[in-house]
């Protein structure tokens, strides 16, 4: 990366009531607000993170379904301290993990000034996510969101 | 999957005697030696497809060290270091005139009659064979020949592993190669520290790495003669590939002689001319007379020539393979994939062409068209080698196949030498069975500017991609300016597997590059050096707008189909070529799951129309990356909604992830060529073990639809039977 920044976490804590049927797919929007400090300028965020997962039942004796999760920060905008200039980040995180009781999600997402040319340089953060799994119907039960900075680049 | 290479000798031995056994199957199973039904009859495999949970035989049988399922032994490396060895560019077939060509191309095949080699099976001495292995008549003759002859030659054979004898065209300076000297011999080698490969092992294009590499053009139709130089006895064959093959061209708008259908093999001593007329979608109802610049295609001297078609449909990066019946996988895997970048107006591959049309994309400004400079084919692919160092493959479960070695361009874990400045990569998933999720090691935004080959609406920016099933084509553009020169950079997989039926999760990069993934392919694949900065202002360009989706609005749909892929297929049919045994199979509109069988017609839309498919995963937690033949489609809705799909799949497609437990519609339009296409999961082990349906688009003049004859194909000729299966429902 070609910035060192500090980031102020933004911890979220909703809890859901589980859903009703077996595998049933979950959706919650989990709000998020905080600041990403680092140059050009620190940028402030809020919005909300759109949060659903899937379970996917595996046909393999004892093996943990598979949920298929997708977070849309598409809603989540920031606004610049210095320049007052609309960010926008990366709309969707994809991804695919085990079914567990708790999981920690890390994914990082590109954020950068609202119609700024692709080309542009933008910045990255890092999304994280702990949610809470009913483990018996792959329910949503409860999930926290957060902002951190990306870790150092790996050396030459 | 794979055991870690500190276990015991006595457990790796056993591990090993098991892959032995497995492997053993394969072979049998390779040289037709025994079917499927065999190995039922055998008790080997199971009704449902899957080997029996024996010690010695399956990955998942109990071994004699408790619980621990009997896994496969690591590849060895001999003492082989990541990223200590250069990643080759692709090797560019030379563009050769037509005339070149003996005999020259016709429009039906050339049934010219030759002596067969008796050790082809089921030929006996003195027996004849036409020269061409392409079906006979006119139903098989090229559409349009003589519309659209072709322009440019590119002659290609398949051949066993054999040294390039030090002739390589990347395409670009060495400068640009990672300073490989493209006069020097390669040998067919993994990384010049593994063993070389031998000829039974690996069969490529021409015998050689680095992987091949088709340049085209729109408005110049290309006859690619494919010699077929495979050894006529299916024994010499390392245990696994079949020596006949077919040759797909992914993601082709041509007709259906040129697709590459599965039951249009060949045999060993013949060629298959396929002719790629290179047309834009919709050339015969759309801007027929060609008035509109912003379809066309870059002429030698720096200018465009208008060509008829919708400029919408545009493609760009396409690959060709093997499309041998039940045998995709292996052949593949063994070598027989390729690329093809196909270049336009709007995609010309001179990033310094302001015409209006050109969208400037990073390639280079030498030539008018197709610089590779700045513009870089990557191909993925995950192998894996016996105690040798040989290539080889193991069929596990019928769930996959998951090598431990990662290669890129077909080397182990390159690097790659950069300038500071923008860089256009068109990465191809070649695996198996492996999916990728691919980032910068240090999480910076990589813009993807196209999907399975097609530009999109609007350029993403992301700094991890979505999963990349296989087949699948992720256009992307990394910007290397922001790193100092001497710096490094990775390009790490996210995507974790257990097992062939899908990623079983996609780590952070953080933990991908932390070492402690059990799987070997995950963590660092490529490594980027930037050597310098650029000689020449980079005035390449991504632009926020690239290729707007087709209107579609004013057309009717004809009609809807559901296709669900998933486990459990039966067979309905008994033709010992056509017809094929599987764990897999495809259920059509609601009804039964059923195997394969390239006889039986499943779906068979009517000319100019348009319709809506459902394709729904069966579930058990497994993915699909399912391909269309001949049309692309346009993702309408995953999972019952349109907000679900993303922005990377918001242009046009040609594989579809249906991703465990999900359903997606699609929207396509069926026009221009007719003839029998497929429809298939591209984890090939699924496509291969009977996940693969026959669609067809007679364009015969008739007022309904009508079932075209099967190919049934010897080395003595071409027959041709009736269908046996049209599904209720299917015209």
């Amino acid at each position: 990366m070609d910035t060192t920044r500090r980031l102020v976490p933004a911890i979220l804590l909703l809890s859901f009531t589980p859903a009703l049927g077996a595998l049933a797919p979950t959706t919650v929007s989990v709000p998020v607000a905080g600041t990403v400090f680092g140059l050009p300028e620190s940028v402030f965020f809020s919005g909300t993170a759109l949060i659903t997962v899937r379970p996917a039942e595996s046909d393999a004796p004892g093996a943990a379904p598979r949920m298929v999760v997708s977070i849309d920060l598409g809603d989540l905008t920031g606004k610049g301290l210095s320049t007052g200039n609309v960010y926008v980040t990366g709309g969707l995180i994809s991804l695919t993990r085990r079914l567990v009781p708790g999981d920690v999600i890390q994914a990082t997402v590109p954020f950068f000034v609202r119609g700024a040319s692709p080309t542009a340089r933008g910045r990255t953060a890092v999304a994280s996510f702990s949610f809470d799994y009913d483990i018996t119907t792959g329910a949503l039960t409860s999930a926290r969101a957060a902002l951190a900075a990306p870790a150092p680049a790996p050396a030459n | 999957m794979y055991l870690k290479g500190n276990f015991s000798k006595a457990r790796l031995r056993e591990a090993a005697n098991a892959r032995c056994n497995r492997t053993e199957i394969v072979k049998a199973l390779s040289q037709g030696q025994i079917s499927r039904r065999d190995l039922i009859r055998m008790g080997l495999m199971s009704a449902a497809g899957t080997l029996v949970l024996t010690n010695g035989l399956s990955v998942f049988g109990k071994s004699a060290y408790g619980s621990i399922p009997t896994g496969a032994p690591p590849s060895p490396m001999f003492d082989v270091q990541p990223f200590s060895t250069p990643m080759p560019r692709f090797d560019v077939f030379k563009r050769n005139k037509v005339d070149v060509l003996d005999p020259a191309p016709t429009a039906e095949s050339n049934q010219t009659q030759r002596l067969l080699n008796p050790a082809l099976p089921g030929v006996t001495a003195g027996q004849t064979g036409p020269v061409e292995g392409r079906p006979p008549g006119p139903i098989w003759a090229h559409q349009d020949f003589a519309l659209r002859p072709p322009k440019v030659a590119i002659i290609a054979s398949q051949a066993t592993a054999q040294s390039n004898g030090g002739i390589y065209d990347p395409g670009v300076l060495s400068d640009f190669n990672c300073r490989i000297d493209s006069t020097a011999a390669i040998d067919l080698k993994f990384h010049p520290g593994l063993p070389t490969q031998n000829p039974a092992n690996v069969w490529t294009f021409n015998g050689t790495i680095p992987p091949k590499l088709v340049i085209g053009r729109y408005g110049e139709p290309i006859l690619f003669r494919h010699f077929n130089n495979l050894p006529c006895d299916p024994k010499e064959n390392a245990g696994f590939g079949r020596h006949t093959i077919s040759t797909h061209e992914h993601n082709g708008h041509h007709g259906a002689e040129n697709d590459g259908f599965t039951g249009a093999f060949f045999f060993p001593g013949q060629f298959y001319d396929y002719h790629w007329p290179i047309v834009l979608a919709g050339f015969r109802s759309i801007n027929k007379d060609a008035t509109d610049r912003m379809a066309s295609s870059p002429n030698d001297s720096g200018g465009l020539d208008n060509v008829p078609g919708d400029w919408h449909e545009t493609m760009s990066t396409h690959w060709f393979h093997d499309h041998m019946f039940s045998f995709t996988s292996q052949n593949v895997y063994k070598g027989n994939a390729a690329m093809f970048n196909i270049y336009s107006g709007l995609d010309r591959g001179n990033e310094a062409v302001a015409d209006g049309v050109n969208l400037r994309l990073p390639s280079g400004t030498a030539k008018s068209f197709g610089n590779l400079e700045y513009d870089v084919n990557l191909m993925l692919a995950d192998k894996a080698f016996d105690r040798d160092g040989q290539l080889m493959f193991d069929i596990f479960d019928f769930d996959g196949f998951l090598g431990d070695i990662m290669t890129v361009n077909l080397i182990f874990k390159p690097f790659f030498e950069v300038e500071r400045r923008k860089y256009r990569f068109r990465i191809l998933n070649a695996s198996v069975s492996r999916f990728f999720k691919l980032a910068l090691s240090d999480a910076s935004p990589i813009i993807q500017i196209a999907n399975d080959g097609n530009l999109l609406p609007n350029p993403v920016i992301l700094t991890e991609l979505d999963e990349q099933g296989i087949a699948e084509r992720y256009d992307i553009v990394i910007d290397f300016s922001r790193y100092a020169v001497g710096s490094k950079v990775w390009m790490v997989n996210l995507a974790e597997h257990e097992d062939g039926k899908a990623p079983s999760g996609d780590l952070s990069i953080a933990e991908a590059l932390s070492g402690k993934s059990s799987d070997p392919c995950v963590g660092k694949i490529l490594e980027f050096r930037i050597v310098r900065d650029p000689p020449t202002p980079d005035v390449s360009q991504v632009l926020p707008v690239l290729i707007p989706n087709p209107d579609l609005s004013k057309i009717p749909v004809a009609r809807t189909r559901t296709f669900e892929f998933g486990r459990g297929g039966t067979q309905t049919t008994n033709d010992p070529v056509t017809s094929f045994f599987g764990p897999w199979g495809v259920k059509t509109n609601g009804g039964d799951m059923l195997n394969a069988d390239f006889g039986r017609v499943s779906a068979a839309p009517g000319k100019d129309t348009r319709e809506i498919w459902t394709l729904r995963n069966g579930g058990g937690g497994w993915d699909h990356p399912i391909h269309i033949h001949f049309e692309e489609g346009r993702i309408l809705s995953r999972d019952g909604s349109a907000r679900n799909v993303p922005a990377w799949e918001k242009g046009r497609k040609d594989v579809y992830r249906l991703r465990p437990g999900g359903e997606l519609t699609i929207t396509m339009q069926f026009r221009d060529w007719g003839g029998m296409f497929m429809e298939h999961c591209h984890n090939t082990v699924h496509e291969d073990n009977a996940m693969l349906i026959r669609w067809e688009l007679d364009d015969r003049g008739e007022p309904f639809m009508r079932p075209l004859p099967t190919p049934i194909p010897t080395p003595q000729g071409v027959t041709f039977v009736a269908p046996d299966d049209i599904l209720r429902g299917a015209l």
